[in-house]
């Protein structure tokens, strides 16, 4: 039996996205799905959901998990991606009243070139998404990329407060 | 001697930036702040002090922050503050420049199209802001310097 981990972030509702999976989960009875739900208000009847997981619990699950939903907070982008594991991420939209800005979009946008990441909007293409779960890739190895090193680079530098890494100071 | 660092983010995705930026840190001590009340998995030699979860729709926590920030700040003096975000971090920030820390401000990569509140005050702050996007660093005159994934 498949396991798929779901998990709106801890600091504001994401009822409608719950929502949607329960739904789902009704119908599948042969997936099990364990949630994350935060401060929702929408009680799931179909899903094993709890407020708030401790970090061993969510490294449990993001574990064992076949595919991973989530809003779009990197967050769970970051496990998704370092336990090497499907995401089907669906941005937090402010006209629905669930974040105060909609900067999940931008993350959305620009994260969903990654291999293994799945954006979806609404119902219609999550439902699609978990239909065809099976089929959806996982992302690539991680490994260090030169973004990585540049930025450890410059993290260095600034600690010993070489002369390069002076100039940006005001 | 090896420079005091302290690194610090709010709980989520801002910390797990930060985790991953440890090895960067590997040449000096640093000692970690999170929102979270439990110790996060953090080699035994760092040190690691728990902030009030605020931001800036809970007034009253924030108030807390801004003193519980303030005396971490005054008993540990550390030369270096590096936070990824959120208010936790600007609240270290704010003090480290009272107290000639060198400070630096990376503004999380969920900031796609414009940086975050915290990171647009954290520009008249910090000794150097960066942006993790390298367009959007050119933008906002924020300098672009690697990124975390």
């Amino acid at each position: 039996m498949s396991l798929i981990f779901l998990t709106t972030g801890t600091r504001a509702p994401f009822d409608r996205l719950v929502r949607i999976v329960d739904h789902w989960a009704e119908k599948n009875p042969g997936v099990q799905i364990v949630a994350q739900i935060g401060t929702g208000r929408y009680r799931p009847r179909h899903i094993e959901a709890t407020r708030f997981l401790c970090r061993g619990d969510y490294q449990v699950l993001a574990r064992d998990c076949r595919l991973m939903i989530a809003h779009a907070g990197m967050g769970s982008v970051l496990s998704a991606l370092e336990h090497g594991k499907p995401l089907v991420m669906m941005p937090r939209n402010d006209l629905h009243g669930e974040c105060t800005n909609d900067h999940q979009f931008g993350t959305a946008r620009r994260i969903s070139g990654l291999p293994g990441v799945y954006t979806v909007h609404n119902a219609a293409q999550l439902i699609q998404r978990l239909d065809n779960h099976h089929e959806l890739r996982a992302p690539d190895q991680m490994q260090a990329s030169p973004r990585q090193l540049e930025l450890a680079q410059f993290i260095m530098g600034f600690i010993k407060q070489l002369p390069q890494y002076e100039s940006l100071e005001n | 001697m090896d420079k005091k660092v302290l690194a610090v983010a709010s709980q989520g995705g801002h910390w797990q930036q930060l985790e991953a930026l440890i090895p960067a840190f590997k040449a000096c001590q640093p000692s970690f702040a999170s929102t979270t009340r439990d110790r996060p998995d953090l080699s035994p030699t760092c040190r690691y002090y728990p902030l009030p979860n605020a931001n800036r729709r809970t007034p009253l926590q924030a108030i807390w922050l801004l003193f519980t920030s303030a005396c971490l700040i005054i008993r540990l003096r550390p030369d270096v503050i590096i936070s990824t975000g959120a208010l936790p971090g600007l609240a270290c920030i704010f003090w480290g420049r009272f107290f000639g820390a060198r400070t630096l401000w990376i503004d999380s990569i969920a900031n796609a199209d414009r940086l975050s509140l915290s990171g647009r005050i954290a520009r008249y702050l910090a000794s150097a802001t960066l942006s993790q996007w390298p367009d959007l660093g050119r933008m906002t005159g924020v300098e672009y310097r690697g990124a975390v994934l």
